[in-house]
């Protein structure tokens, strides 16, 4: 017991090292002159955080819907939209994340909310199917058991079936929020901030150490989060 | 008491119906069983007692209360119910499993936590060591004996059992049958009567049967012997 969690801090521990690490490394030793203009705490770690706040908005809107119209379409009443919805989902998986950008922007112009909700489509697929799997592959023996012994769908639902899917919809999370670390780099092209601007900013003026620190954070940030979500899962789903 | 009164089922229009016009009465205290080949209404007949499945015609009554009328859920949380498949839910202990029905009836924990290990000392199950157990933990037998000891938590006045016996072998099962018409000759007290469908257990039913308190249906649709 004592051990697990000891692994479970050390390593969340070692990747936010390298997450915090690497740059303000970078930051005391830029390279040269450019490289020191935008290698600033205060723009690095604003950086860092309209990441993690695109990762968190997105990713908290993404489960309410996702995980909601999973349950609505794994209902008896409305399984017949689930093929539907499910390909609608599928076909905004497959439209690349630039090109997702690239449409919401020209419907809802640049920054901030525009790329909050492109990610938030681009989330909300996998925590959807994900959950709509989840629930169908209960065995009918238990829900009917359930049902036999006087329990309201309400609470069937509660008590029965989304803890029993609730490992399939962890990993549903887990994918979107490793998907969504990766999107958010795309944000700094409508002007969204991210440690995507550090990688673009970099490669335009041909500074590697520029778009090394956003890559290695956006990197570092991906594996920590996946790293605590999956703690959060292995603790719920004992 | 459950009264039946030509109760047909009827699953798809045309088809030959599951349960065709079916009488029968059983009375306090009764142990009723069906029997009968596979496929021809014993599941459907129980299930339409706890409305599962809604009666195409007829009507069937609980201590002469038309079912029809009555709130669903509140009928199923008076009725014991074991299903043919079991059904223990595997993300709950065994102890929770037992507590399904009194929990949804709101009892106090403390008399919850009673009845649980009163039920598993019922079922020869050693409450310190099975109560926090996960069904998956368990042997086919203990599972049955579970589903049983979960049905019987809220001491219904009725209860309705879909071969508890089913997916055993025959030792263990004639095993859990003995086990079983002890338990039942403890639990039935005067406020405690038990009208009982059991499935095809035909062992079981000789045994009950010398014991003079079987009652036996044939069901009219495809009834063989």
């Amino acid at each position: 017991m004592l051990n697990k969690w000891f692994v479970r801090v050390f390593f969340s521990i070692l990747l936010l090292g390298i997450f915090v690490g690497y740059p303000w490394y970078n930051i005391a030793n830029p390279a040269g002159r450019t490289e020191a203009r935008m290698l600033q705490p205060e723009i690095v770690w604003r950086f860092g955080e309209q990441h993690l706040i695109l990762w968190g908005v997105a990713l908290l809107v993404a489960i309410v819907i996702g995980t909601i119209a999973g349950i609505l379409i794994s209902r008896p009443y409305f399984r017949f939209a689930a093929p539907v919805v499910v390909n609608i989902a599928n076909i905004g998986q497959t439209v690349p994340s630039l090109g997702v950008l690239a449409i919401f922007m020209g419907i809802l112009g640049m920054g901030f909310n525009t790329a909050v909700f492109a990610l938030i489509i681009y989330a909300i697929l996998p925590i959807l199917r994900n959950t709509y799997a989840g629930m169908i592959t209960i065995s009918p023996d238990i829900i009917q058991a359930a049902r036999g012994m006087g329990m309201t769908p309400m609470r069937i639902l509660a008590r029965i079936e989304l803890p029993l899917a609730l490992p399939v919809i962890m990993a549903g999370i887990r994918n979107a929020s490793v998907m969504v670390v990766g999107a958010a780099t795309l944000a700094t092209f409508i002007a969204a901030g991210g440690l995507g601007a550090m990688i673009v900013t970099g490669m335009a003026v041909m500074r590697e150490q520029l778009f090394y620190t956003g890559a290695v954070m956006a990197a570092s940030l991906a594996v920590l989060l996946d790293y605590i979500l999956r703690i959060i899962e292995q603790e719920v789903t004992l | 008491m459950i009264s039946l009164e030509n109760v047909t089922k009827t699953y798809h229009p045309g088809d030959p119906p599951a349960v065709k016009n079916l009488t029968m009465e059983v009375k306090d205290g009764e142990v009723c069983v069906l029997v009968g080949p596979s496929g021809c209404g014993k599941t459907t007949t129980m299930k339409m007692i706890n409305r599962l499945i809604e009666p195409t015609e007829g009507k069937i009554y609980l201590n002469g209360e038309d079912i029809s009328k009555k709130n669903p859920i509140k009928l199923r949380l008076e009725i014991g119910y074991v299903i043919q498949e079991i059904g223990l839910f595997p993300h709950m202990s065994i102890a929770e499993n037992i507590a399904t029905v009194p929990r949804e009836l709101k009892w106090p924990r403390e008399k919850v936590k009673e009845r649980v290990d009163e039920l598993l000392d019922l079922m020869g199950m050693d409450p310190e060591h099975f109560r926090s157990r996960r069904p998956g933990a368990l042997s086919g037998g203990q599972r049955q004996r579970i589903g049983v000891a979960r049905a019987l938590a809220a001491d219904p006045p009725t209860m309705l059992m879909d071969e508890p016996f089913g997916a055993l072998d025959p030792i263990t099962r004639a095993r859990l049958q003995n086990e079983f018409l002890r338990i039942q000759s403890r639990s039935i007290k005067p406020s405690y009567l038990l009208p009982m469908i059991l499935m095809k257990l035909l062992r079981w039913v000789t045994r009950l049967q010398s014991c003079g308190k079987v009652t036996w249906y044939n069901l009219p649709l495809r009834m063989s012997f």
